[in-house]
């Protein structure tokens, strides 16, 4: 495959021909200036760039036995790793590695664990401990609705079953843990990015809420599906919408990464 | 080192291209744009005139050159190798005096003594070394055509002028100097001169001595004392700390004696030692348990009835010591977040975290670490004094300026503890030739090159994109395959050195209250290192790669450096094995804390007293210089010299700002055994025996035993080694061919590419204007 510059020129020289005088003008605006940022930006960043860190999603099962829903749009997972490693100076490692709930080994070579669906989920005995047991050693877990990753409960764009359960699971999972919403001066939203509101795709807006421990926060559970955001939110809720959830889910890896004990 | 300049094209992606390759590319792009532009402007809203249109083509062309000059990017790269031999000669001297050539007993000189260990390093120094030549000295110096010719001169002077000659071998070096000096010599300098100038010098030309000594039982009588005791000036409450004695011997016949420590009046370790025929050095590690805040009173005693020596010191037990950390954390990742939970389950570590200010990132510290008005790691001294360690965590040469590096530099010569902690070898391979990698204990290897990202993951997300975003088929395979190959590489632990004990490492990790550490740590990722520095410790390797030449890779690796002491962690922060093991486990914290607590022990055993200049022996006649490090208060030390038959006095000293040290001079008056006595403002005390003998110094045959370990610390303050112990790992033992490393690469652009595209958008901006004039648009 041809260098994206490459693409890119001959691509161009067919638009410019039909280029507009606003379009240019829009242009300018969007692409020229930023087009030398990029470049320096980049090279800098790459300077930065620490040893590798790894991305992991959870596995669990769901409601009626469910053994699917755990790993819906793991492009997502792809799109958020692609732009925290261009946009950020993490060097996170493009994997797409699973680890098990049922398997407390496996979840403790990832530091920070990604549970996403739309069921609500079944854990029993054992899925608890080893969640209690990771989130003691130190790990973090984002847990977050789908909302309506396949269509479980129909195309309802409301849908919270998911965070709901985990918000009723997770306190009693984690002896001492209470579940808190965050505000908007945390400094998870503040962190990277700043954020002067959640960025919510669909579901219920119930907004972020933290699982604290000890002072920590050792889990974010959210209602907003940022995850659809990242598999292709411009499409699915408008323009603009996939970039803003790519910058969510930077700040809360980073957050997780660099939160002080 | 050598450094190479070119220009490489980075085509919209491409790099590396040369660039006439990437001139025809350029150029072959061009025609076709050009061929396009021309193509799509045959057929136009109205009808065009030849002019009119080779301008609009003419305006296009130039703006789709311009554009395609941006893409082309071509960057002026400059690499810096450094060869990994030395292209500077080697000097080879030879001690042709008395003391060398003598014969002992069995008909053995020091000299045949100190050849047959050169012959043993011979071929590696031919290997390292452009070239050798010779010199041979006793009371004056001259050149020797060769190793024979040095050796086997008839002429044995009567004196030794060892430091004058070494000075004036580097002083008539040609242009860029000698690469070392290696020296055959029993170190026993027949003058007054003392070393430290020919250290100074030797530092400055850049030019490390080594030296091999001479031995053999030339003797005119027996010598047993103890050379020195070595004991922090403070250590914390119920902690454990240990008192080292080393104890000097020359003995004609073999025999074994008797070594013991007493503290407070009362004996709490016993050992004999075994002395050989010939000269001995003896250390012996004594682990002592503090107790409450006060003073411990230690006291060595050796050998027995009659001929018993005894040596004292005391050591100052403080309630609590709070330990300040710096932590810099130069890139992202997981390690300040583990190690600064680690360290907070201790109230005496004040942590004090920095992130790389290039990194933009907004950190909330916790209300236990200590407010700072530091943004960014300091680039003067006096900033870094109060903390006890500074942490450097995954930090790339180019991130810190020469100024910071300097400070650090000084702040651990002072006596501050470094703790470096690096995973990746590429990152620390940037280090090469900085003044922090002179501090290091380690020498990195060239990176290996890196995994490409895996194409398969770009397939599936533009399939998903094509597939508008969501299909259960797709991504259920996807999972499944993921699934299978998930997983990242399995731990492995520490393995301690063969030479070394488990409770040696134990002893260093284990907690104050006793414990052990049960499980030794675990990690994953880890630098390469390709050798160490002479005088580098090596706590903890890999359990089973090795290097080329069959040692052991190292984990963690310390040194010292000046006052202080830099130690290397060359794996992951180990946070992965946190996570591995249950949530009761403190094994991390223990050795974190452990790890820490040793850094901070380092720097306080340093500003503890201690004498850093004393002469091993002494002769009537004869000044004594000393040098007392590690007194605290305003005014100077207390410091006594009791003679032999008990009488006192006081002795002068004056501070040395640059060293932080009190220096003062001593005469004996008559000969025996004198005690040298300091004591501190803070009450902390050190006594160090003088022997004075009948025997002058300055006598050729004085039957005074090499000074192997004078000879040891000489060599290592110039960055050179005693080769008795074996080849320094900084001589190549590959062929020395070719052979060059990459140290460093820098790149910047050829030329301005926003000025280019203002070009380019202006011709842009004039076809559009024409364009509307022609009514096309």
């Amino acid at each position: 495959m041809a260098p994206l510059g490459i693409r890119t020129f001959l691509e161009y020289i067919r638009f410019m021909s039909e280029l507009t005088r606003q379009h240019f003008l829009r242009l300018i605006a969007a692409g020229g200036a930023s087009f030398l940022g990029l470049n320096s930006l980049a090279s800098a960043q790459q300077s930065l760039k620490g040893p590798p860190v790894p991305w992991g999603r959870l596995k669990f099962i769901g409601e009626n036995g469910d053994q699917e829903d755990w790993h819906v749009h793991p492009h997502g997972d792809l799109n958020l790793i692609d732009s925290i490693r261009d946009e950020t100076t993490v060097n996170l490692d493009k994997k797409w590695n699973v680890a098990d709930v049922a398997d407390l080994n496996s979840m403790a070579q990832y530091p920070f664990l990604f549970m996403h669906g739309e069921l609500a989920p079944v854990l029993d005995e054992t899925a608890q401990k080893n969640l209690r047991e990771y989130l003691l050693r130190g790990g973090f877990l984002f847990a977050e609705d789908c909302v309506n990753g396949y269509n479980h409960h129909g195309s309802n764009r409301k849908n919270d079953y998911f965070f709901r359960s985990v918000v009723e699971q997770l306190p009693n999972i984690l002896p001492g843990s209470k579940i808190e919403k965050l505000p908007m001066d945390h400094p998870l939203f503040h962190c990277f990015y700043h954020f002067d509101e959640w960025p919510h795709m669909q579901g219920t807006e119930w907004g972020p809420h933290g699982l604290i421990h000890d002072g920590r926060v050792v889990a974010l559970l959210s209602p907003s599906d940022l995850h659809c955001g990242w598999a292709n939110g411009d499409r699915w809720f408008g323009p603009g919408k996939q970039k803003i959830s790519m910058e969510m889910g930077a700040n809360i890896y980073l957050y997780a990464m660099t939160q002080a004990a | 080192m050598n450094s190479e300049q070119r220009i490489e094209w980075q085509l919209g992606g491409w790099s590396g291209l040369s660039p006439l390759l990437g001139w025809l590319i350029f150029l072959l792009i061009a025609l076709v744009g050009a061929a396009l532009t021309a193509w799509f402007y045959r057929h136009t809203l109205r009808a065009l005139t030849w002019r009119q249109r080779t301008i609009f083509v003419t305006l296009r062309v130039a703006f789709l050159l311009l554009l395609l000059v941006c893409l082309a990017s071509p960057m002026r790269v400059q690499r810096t190798y450094e060869a990994d031999h030395d292209k500077r000669p080697l000097a080879v001297v030879v001690d042709h005096s008395a003391s060398m050539t003598t014969p002992d007993q069995r008909g053995i000189t020091r000299l045949s003594s100190a050849l047959h260990a050169w012959k043993k390093v011979e071929t590696d120094a031919i290997r390292s070394f452009a070239l050798l030549r010779y010199f041979r000295f006793s009371e004056s110096l001259h050149e020797a055509s060769d190793l024979e010719s040095a050796v086997n001169s008839s002429e044995s002077g009567n004196g030794t002028h060892l430091y004058d000659s070494l000075n004036q071998v580097m002083k008539n070096a040609g242009p860029g100097g000698y690469g070392g000096i290696v020296c055959l010599t029993d170190g026993l300098d027949t003058t007054d001169e003392t070393p430290e100038i020919l250290g100074a010098e030797a530092a400055q030309n850049h030019c490390p001595i080594y030296f091999i000594a001479g031995q053999n039982q030339q003797s005119a009588h027996e010598t047993l004392f103890v050379r020195e005791m070595n004991v922090p000036g403070q250590v914390r409450r119920k902690s454990q700390f240990t008192a080292t004695v080393l104890v000097e011997a020359h003995g004609l016949h073999e025999r074994d004696v008797p070594l013991s420590l007493w503290q407070d009046g009362q004996s709490i370790a016993e050992t004999r030692l075994h002395i050989r025929p010939g000269a001995n050095l003896i250390p012996w590690t004594v682990p002592i348990n503090s107790d409450q805040p006060g003073l411990i009173h230690l006291a060595c005693r050796l050998g027995e009835g009659a001929e018993q020596e005894s040596t004292a010191a005391a050591v100052r037990v403080v309630a609590q010591e709070q330990i300040h950390v710096l932590f810099y954390q130069g890139s992202l990742d997981w390690n300040c977040r583990f190690i600064d939970t680690a360290l907070q389950g201790d109230a005496s570590f004040q942590i004090t975290s920095l992130y790389n200010p290039d990194l933009n990132l907004t950190r909330v510290v916790s209300p236990s670490s200590q407010p700072s008005t530091l943004t960014q790691l300091p680039d003067a001294m006096a900033d870094l004094q109060p903390f006890q360690i500074v942490v450097l965590s995954n930090v790339y040469a180019d991130q810190m300026s020469p100024a910071q590096q300097a400070a650090l530099a000084g702040y651990v010569e002072g006596g501050g503890g470094l703790l470096f902690l690096v995973s990746d070898t590429t990152m620390a391979r940037t280090f090469s030739g900085t003044e922090l990698e002179k501090m290091l204990p380690v020498i990195f290897e060239a990176p290996p090159k890196g995994a490409d990202d895996d194409e398969s993951l770009r397939s599936f997300q533009e399939l998903m994109h094509s597939l508008g975003g969501s299909n259960r088929t797709p991504e259920g395979e996807f999972a499944s395959g993921a699934e299978a190959t998930s997983g990242l590489d399995p731990l492995k632990g520490f393995a301690i050195p063969a030479n070394s004990t488990h409770s040696k490492v134990a002893a260093l990790f284990g907690s104050a209250a006793g414990g052990r550490l049960k499980n030794l740590p675990r990690f994953v990722t880890y630098a390469r290192v390709h050798g160490l520095k002479a005088g580098a410790q090596t706590l903890a390797i890999h359990p089973d790669e090795e290097t080329a030449d069959k040692t052991p890779r190292a984990l963690l690796v310390t040194q010292r450096f000046g006052q202080g002491h830099v130690t290397a962690l060359l794996t992951d922060g180990l946070w992965r094995w946190r996570l591995s093991l249950p949530s009761t486990s403190h094994d991390p914290q223990i050795f974190w804390q452990q790890l820490f607590l040793a850094l901070a022990g380092q720097r306080t055993s340093r500003t503890g007293l201690r004498f850093a200049l004393q002469p091993f022996s002494a002769s009537l006649g004869k000044t004594c210089l000393f040098r007392l490090s590690g007194a605290q208060g305003s005014g100077p030390p207390v410091i006594t010299a009791v003679s032999p038959r008990g009488a006192s006095r006081t002795l002068e000293s004056q501070l040395d700002s640059s060293s932080d040290s009190w220096s003062f001079q001593f005469k004996p008056g008559e000969p025996g055994t004198w005690r040298i006595r300091a004591e501190d403002e803070r009450g902390a005390q050190m006594e160090t025996l003088l022997r004075v003998s009948h025997v002058s110094h300055a006598e050729e045959l004085s039957g005074l035993p090499p000074d192997v370990d004078g000879l040891r610390k000489l060599a290592e303050s110039t960055g050179g080694s005693l080769l008795n112990d074996g080849v320094p790992v900084t001589w190549s033992t590959t062929s020395s061919a070719d052979l060059t490393t990459l140290v460093s690469k820098h790149s910047e652009p050829v030329w301005d590419t926003w000025i280019i595209l203002l070009l380019a958008l202006g011709f842009y901006v004039s076809e559009l204007v024409w364009r509307r004039q022609a009514k096309l648009l």
